[in-house]
């Protein structure tokens, strides 16, 4: 798929053509049982004040797993969702939500181009659903990204204290393929890490860089 | 001994909380056999990531003690301590004790 091909698949499920306003991806287990769905967040779920709530609870929860650390609010979450999310060609947030409608997470895809995609912001902010729902939902977006936008590989970054989530990618099929050393920096009360080494103090933990290949996925 | 019956407590009060959040019934009678994360355990990674912090904030408010549960540390065991309820007692009992 080209890149103006990609870029118009996105515009689309973000609710850019009202056609796809309520596009969804199917989380199915192994057996084909179908456990709940993913939806991106478009110009339809972001009026949706239970969600902006959500998002801007679980951001504050698990904050320790972000390079950007702040005090989330309400309207920061708004922002971010009009001016980022929905906005941004490359990048697409997903809801995760079990079979009963309920919201349960979200995880996100982030510079989406023709050679490659990352997946970013995985959370599970409230219990529910199927057990390896989450699992499922990492599945499907990956099935979607290589079968669907035709997108050969998969990265992700995630902090080497994180080890859940490093299990869970692994479980899925990534592997690793780099880590890098990261630095703190403080400004008033916001936190930030970057790989880039400045004036900031070393991090405790490394950044973990994770790679799955359409090929790779297609041997196993 | 006092200490790591607290913590069991807290343990144990945390997951018939999160039972009344399922839609099933995996915590109905939560014990210290209870299996936590791996094989048949009830909670997946991303669960437990939140578990873990819910667990954090119980175990600071108290002991008023900040204490890390899922870093390297904890990865670093010879078996995981969040393979059930009494394994993950002990271990926050050890870091309690540090």
């Amino acid at each position: 798929m080209s890149e103006r091909l990609i870029t118009k698949k996105i515009k689309d499920i973000k609710g850019f053509n009202a056609t796809d306003i309520d596009f969804l991806i199917p989380i199915l287990k192994a057996d084909g049982s179908k456990i709940g769905e993913l939806k991106p967040v478009n110009k339809k779920l972001i009026k949706e004040v239970e969600i902006v709530n959500s998002l801007t609870k679980w951001r504050e929860k698990f904050t320790r797993y972000f390079l950007t650390q702040f005090q989330p609010t309400i309207q920061r979450t708004v922002n971010w969702l009009n001016n980022v999310v929905v906005a941004s060609d490359n990048k697409v947030l997903f809801l995760i939500y079990n079979e009963n409608n309920k919201l349960i997470g979200h995880i996100g895809l982030s510079n989406i181009s023709v050679d490659s995609v990352e997946i970013d912001n995985l959370v599970r902010g409230e219990v529910g659903g199927d057990k390896d729902l989450i699992f499922f939902s990492e599945i499907a977006l990956i099935d979607w990204v290589f079968y669907q936008l035709n997108v050969p590989l998969i990265v992700l970054n995630v902090f080497s204290n994180n080890f859940l989530a490093i299990n869970l990618h692994k479980e899925v099929g990534f592997s690793i393929y780099k880590e890098k050393e990261l630095w703190k920096y403080t400004t008033g009360n916001d936190v930030f890490f970057s790989t880039n080494k400045g004036v900031g103090i070393i991090a405790k933990f490394k950044y973990i860089g994770m790679k799955l290949s359409k090929n790779n996925k297609e041997n196993k | 001994m006092k200490k790591i019956n607290d913590v069991e407590k807290i343990i144990i009060d945390l997951l018939i909380e999160l039972n009344e959040e399922l839609e099933g019934n995996q915590l109905d009678s939560p014990t210290k056999d209870t299996k936590l994360y791996g094989g048949d355990g009830v909670l997946d990674s991303m669960a437990l990531v939140s578990f873990i912090m819910d667990l954090e904030e119980k175990i600071s408010d108290e002991f008023d003690e900040d204490i890390v549960l899922a870093d390297e540390k904890a990865l670093s065991q010879r078996t995981s301590p969040f393979r059930n309820v009494k394994s993950l007692t002990i271990y926050i009992q050890k870091l309690l004790e540090e």
